[in-house]
């Protein structure tokens, strides 16, 4: 029993972190109107800024609040470069650019900090266990759910109480109109993108001391995310979270009792949903 | 909802197939003058890869990427559909000809046709799922589907051989009219390279076929607006669905001659191929069939070459993609037939 739950909690745990990721992906798809392929690399590339953060302050804490901000930035410079000129041509181009993105990202970082990962250690003052009484697990990994809810709650605070998130709601149902309206469009795709971009900073910052970092740590997170931005329906914000943690705990408990399937699952569920319902569990028509 | 059929093909009224013809033309797909003087270039590319690669199965290996390449582009280029999983085909092609070659008899042909039979029917069921939705639920789904088939790869170690790939694969023997060869590529590379370059003729000739048949114009159509093609009264989907079978049994024969050439199928080539091919699509140009082969050769030179004197190399690959994307999107061939004679002709009118 101990071991079903201690397994339920760490598929939330990954799950969550998943829920980051694909709510990036899928604010940056409803605003943007293209996947961002190099979602995973910039994920990675958070996790590595903060891994280094991490070494010369001597403490995670710093990482969690810089890494979002270098990672906004980054994003910003991004997309006001090589992004923007993908806009108005076909679709297909801004996720091939991406793509290209992704490479570049994931050689530069293998060039500067080797293949190899780095270990990144657990806060101090999160270094004890928590009894819940049936289980006792490490306080981070709660920690790790405390902190991607916060985010979660922020984000949709943002998207649902702020002039801000009131008109990038209104650009993701129609954007000639808000730009009939003499809303400076533009200024808003720059900054959904970085607000993507640094949630996948936090992401990468909160990953850290769970399985180290690595170059390729955001190529196979990557795939995952897109399944659950799949599975709980494309722009759905609600979609992404539920997907997420579903995915998370049914890859998790996949390991616990038929690890030979856990690899295979997430895609079984995603192509279920595809063939019985297309626009995913919580999708729009 | 009525169904709606195309206008009927009395006198004087353009048949469907015409219409579509029409259609792509405007929408500036193909020039035509380059239709089948591309078989002619890629005759020209592998006399020059043949004298000009010293390494013999790094040349064959440039027709056998060549060819996915094309079949690739089949889907990207002429469908605007984006698959990021095309080494799923490969692979399977590869495990499938292995298979047969090890288990069955030692035939090339009957390892080819297996490989291309049984990854069409396989394309088929994948790309009924693909295809359900198109864009980046397409792109999404193709790279899960490789994902998914990398993954049973792994796990289904008796038959695929797991993380130690499929080793041994025996020699196949080659029927022609009169005669029987071997293809073997390490001791008679120049075979394997006459047979396997005629057979990527034949099929970029069939490739060819199937871009100008009436049923690729409608492709190209749908690429320019599905709704519109739809309205025209096309099924789109099946047109869709059955490029999406054509690429896969190209790709599972691209992937069945390279299990010959190597003698050998395993995770490491053959699953991480997705991008590369992709990659190679992009870098060649995507408006041709001729371009991806193009891709192809310049990708494996580059790799050959940069490999040996910088370990990430893939940097530059990447850097290369990326600007390829932003300022030249049509590619090599984009630059070779549009870029640069545009250039000569501006400096004639100056003159």
């Amino acid at each position: 029993m101990g071991q079903l739950i201690s397994q339920i909690v760490l598929g939330l745990v990954s799950g969550a972190l998943l829920v980051l990721l694909a709510l990036g992906l899928n604010l940056i798809f409803g605003l943007l109107e293209f996947i961002n392929f190099s979602h995973g690399a910039l994920y990675m590339v958070g996790a590595y800024v903060a891994s280094y953060l991490a070494v010369a302050t001597g403490s995670l804490w710093p990482a969690l609040l810089v890494v979002p901000v270098v990672m906004a930035l980054l994003g910003a410079g991004l997309e006001r470069t090589i992004i923007r000129p993908m806009y108005g041509r076909d679709q297909v181009d801004a996720l091939l650019l991406t793509f290209g993105l992704t490479y570049v990202l994931i050689e530069g970082v293998r060039m500067i900090a080797g293949s190899g990962g780095r270990r990144v250690s657990t806060p101090e003052l999160l270094r004890f266990q928590v009894d819940l009484g049936i289980v006792r697990l490490p306080a981070y990994l709660l920690f790790v759910v405390v902190v991607v809810g916060l985010v979660v709650a922020g984000l949709h605070l943002f998207l649902r109480r702020t002039d801000v998130g009131l008109i990038v709601r209104a650009g993701i149902r129609d954007h000639v109109m808000i730009r009939a309206l003499g809303v400076p469009f533009d200024r808003y795709r720059t900054l959904v993108f970085a607000l993507g971009v640094a949630v996948a900073g936090i992401a990468g910052v909160l990953t850290g001391p769970i399985t180290g970092v690595y170059p390729e740590m955001g190529a196979d997170i990557l795939i995952l995310a897109f399944v659950v931005v799949v599975v709980g329906g494309m722009g759905s914000f609600w979609g992404a979270v539920v997907a997420g943690l579903l995915i998370g705990v049914v890859v998790s408990l996949t390991t616990l009792y038929a690890s030979v399937y856990a690899g295979i699952v997430p895609f079984v569920l995603m192509i279920l949903v595809m063939t019985f319902r297309p626009r995913g569990l919580l999708g729009a028509t | 909802m009525t169904h709606l059929t195309t206008p009927s093909a009395t006198d004087g009224t353009p048949t469907a197939g015409e219409a579509a013809v029409t259609v792509a033309r405007l929408s500036g797909a193909a020039p035509a003058r380059w239709t089948w003087g591309q078989l002619g270039l890629l005759v020209v590319l592998a006399v020059v890869v043949l004298f000009t690669v010293p390494n013999p199965s790094l040349a064959i290996g440039m027709l056998i990427y060549g060819l996915w390449a094309a079949g690739l582009n089949l889907l990207v280029g002429y469908g605007g559909l984006v698959s990021f999983g095309h080494a799923l085909p490969f692979a399977w092609g590869g495990y499938a000809a292995g298979l047969t070659l090890l288990h069955v008899s030692s035939s090339a042909w009957l390892a080819l046709l297996v490989a291309v039979v049984s990854m069409a029917v396989l394309s088929a069921l994948v790309g009924a799922v693909c295809l359900r939705r198109t864009e980046v639920y397409f792109s999404m789904l193709t790279l899960a589907f490789a994902q998914l088939g990398f993954f049973i790869a792994l796990q289904w170690d008796d038959l695929t051989g797991g993380d130690d790939g499929l080793a041994g694969i025996p020699v196949p023997t080659l029927w022609l009219p009169g005669t029987t060869v071997e293809l073997n590529a390490l001791r008679d590379p120049l075979t394997f390279f006459v047979v396997t370059a005629v057979l990527v003729l034949v099929v970029f000739a069939g490739l060819i076929l199937y871009t100008e048949s009436p049923m690729g114009r409608v492709l190209q159509a749908i690429r320019e607006s599905e709704e519109r093609a739809r309205g025209c009264g096309y099924s789109t989907r099946l047109v869709q669905l059955a490029t999406f079978v054509v690429a896969g049994a190209v790709a599972g024969l691209a992937g069945g001659l390279f299990a010959m050439l190597n003698n050998f199928v395993g995770l490491q080539p053959y699953w991480l191929l997705s991008g590369v091919v992709l990659i190679m699509v992009i870098l060649g140009g995507r408006s041709s069939l001729f371009g991806p082969f193009l891709g192809a050769v310049v990708y494996l030179l580059l790799e050959s070459t940069l490999s040996r004197y910088f370990a990430s190399w893939q940097l530059i690959v990447g850097a290369i993609f990326v600007i390829c994307v932003l300022a030249f999107p049509q590619g090599l061939w984009g630059l070779l037939t549009q870029t640069l004679p545009g250039l000569f002709r501006k400096r004639r009118r100056t003159r």
